[in-house]
């Protein structure tokens, strides 16, 4: 009787492995200005009941979500939106709004957003090579050629060694661009908003704990994801 | 009637055999990179591989020292690569030596990366493009100039004569940042290059530079240049220097600002060049040598501090290693 007990116990335990040490990481993937490290430093300092691993790279994150599935993600909403297995549970807040608009940065000269066809356009990769393509070309409205950088501050670069016509930018972060250089930038305001970023969970109720951790990050590391506050879902 | 019957089953089996020919070509070309061994050049493998992964198959030759033109074209010969990525410049020199031995081939188009001097050394490589692997002076100064509380107005050099284009183009580039470049040429042949450096050095001070930019030439940096000339010199000049070698920023008090190029980045914006040619039907559009974008950032605070040149603190966690002793 006691070893069937043993071996139930077992087998209970083997079943809760697996969803044990996935109810430990969150996955971070948004543009930084930071490094990943810091971010991730400053997270795990903050929620002690869960791991946050911070991603820099597109492809670093999307092979460790296919290699070791997270119990969450903290993403900008047009990635969150590609991962059906995670439910929104917060979206982060900016000016009042949980989205927001961006620009086609440019030098000297305004873009021209009805003559975008086979223009160059340097974009944060959010998704990969292909698609990329497709989500800039449809925010755009325009079949445009796409150079992904890896890290925020590679944007300028491609303008200034006129890798790209424009880049394509959250309008919030125009003034802090324009701030670092002396090139004459101008920005093209885009009529289509994209959301913050947001947090999704694989648990439908996740723990009051993990709640309050989130919505209570420090005003530091909001700063650092690029919001203000979060919203509940 | 069989006769009738037959030929449309032929047809069945060519137009089959037709799709089955251009199939995997729709779905992945075939890229031979040739590299020497090295972390530096296995990054920027990575970069390429991962950002094409399931449009391109890439195959890897190591290159070592013992390496020949004849085994490169053996590989060539036996794979047919629609493209090639040649790293570093021994592999540039070999490929160049395949194509002068066989000058009646077809070469496919090559991109060349983590390779100094490629301007020069791609010049008369058939069908090729490339990215430079100095990070342009611009680069490291504007990010120098937001950590610094301070504008940088004139920024000093000293350099050799056979450097003399890439300083202007340089200054140029410079110069659209309102950052001034201010060079100093040594003399062609010298006998004591240390003393050169340091007359450079003097003048420059004299000049009144708010920072230094100390270029990668091995005949100016070295372990004899660095304790009689750099050092001694810098001594007297408190501002902040910026080299392209981390342990010029690490093992020797000399940089406070270290920028190498980010290899991983490299091999993705290789891929712009090779997404164009996807696109193009492997056709290089441009011969053009691109600019690197992407950098790693080392700062030494030390050297900041010692030298009283004051930064924004805010301002370190954009950067990858921060030294603080």
């Amino acid at each position: 009787m006691r070893d069937r007990m043993n071996i139930f116990c077992l087998f209970i335990l083997l079943c809760l492995a697996p969803s044990l040490s996935q109810a430990r990481t969150i996955y971070v993937f948004s543009p930084l200005d930071a490094r990943a490290n810091v971010v991730q430093d400053k997270l795990n300092a903050k929620c002690s009941d869960v791991d946050f691993v911070v991603f820099g790279r597109f492809k670093d994150f999307e092979a460790q979500m296919k290699a070791q599935p997270p119990y969450g993600i903290l993403a900008l909403q047009p990635i969150v939106e590609k991962k059906s297995d995670f439910k929104p549970i917060f979206l982060g807040v900016k000016g009042g709004e949980t989205v927001e608009t961006y620009v086609l940065v440019s030098v000297d000269t305004p873009v021209d957003i009805k003559k975008l066809d086979g223009s160059k356009v340097g974009a944060f990769d959010l998704l990969g090579r292909k698609e990329m393509k497709e989500f800039i070309s449809s925010q755009l409205n325009a079949e445009v050629n796409v150079r992904r950088v890896t890290k925020n501050e590679d944007l300028l670069p491609l303008l200034s060694f006129n890798s790209v016509e424009s880049i394509f930018l959250p309008s919030s972060l125009f003034d802090k661009m324009k701030a670092t250089t002396n090139l004459n930038l101008v920005s093209t305001p885009l009529e289509n908003k994209i959301g913050l970023i947001s947090a999704a969970l694989s648990d439908a109720s996740p723990s009051e704990s993990l709640k309050s951790c989130i919505s209570e990050f420090s005003n530091e590391i909001n700063n650092m994801l690029g919001v203000e506050k979060w919203k509940e879902l | 009637m069989e006769r009738i019957i037959k030929t449309p089953k032929l047809m069945c089996i060519l137009s089959l055999l037709l799709v089955c020919t251009w199939l995997p070509r729709a779905i992945a070309y075939e890229a031979l990179i040739l590299m020497p061994e090295g972390i530096h050049f296995e990054n920027t493998a990575r970069g390429i591989t991962e950002d094409l992964e399931g449009e391109v198959t890439f195959h890897k030759m190591l290159v070592g020292n013992k390496s020949t033109s004849k085994d490169i074209s053996k590989k060539i010969k036996a794979l047919k690569p629609d493209f090639l990525v040649l790293m570093g410049n021994r592999v540039v020199k070999l490929y160049k030596g395949y194509q002068d031995a066989n000058p009646k081939a077809k070469f496919p188009p090559s991109i060349a990366l983590a390779a100094l001097g490629l301007d020069t050394i791609l010049k008369d490589v058939v069908n090729s493009s490339g990215i430079r692997y100095e990070i342009p002076a611009v680069t490291s100064l504007i990010n120098l100039r937001q950590l610094m509380k301070k504008d940088l107005k004139r920024v000093g050099v000293i350099y050799r004569p056979w450097m003399k284009a890439s300083i202007m183009e340089n200054a140029a580039l410079c110069q659209r940042e309102i950052i001034e470049l201010v060079g100093y040429e040594l003399p062609a042949e010298s006998k004591n290059i240390s003393k050169e450096i340091t007359k450079g050095l003097k003048k420059l001070r004299s000049s009144k530079i708010d920072a230094l930019w100390v270029v990668n030439d091995s005949a100016l940096i070295n372990r004899k240049t660095i304790t009689k000339a750099w050092l001694p010199g810098l001594k007297k000049m408190k501002v902040p220097v910026i080299v392209g070698v981390e342990a010029l920023a690490t093992n020797v008090p000399l940089g406070s600002l270290a920028v190498t190029p980010d290899h991983y980045a490299l091999g993705v914006q290789a891929g712009y060049i090779i997404g164009d040619l996807i696109d193009a039907d492997m056709v290089l559009e441009s011969n053009e040598i691109l600019q690197p974008l992407s950098i790693k950032k080392l700062v030494n605070i030390t050297i900041l501090k010692r030298n009283k040149i004051s930064y924004r603190k805010e301002l370190l966690s954009s950067f990858d290693t921060v030294i603080e002793k």
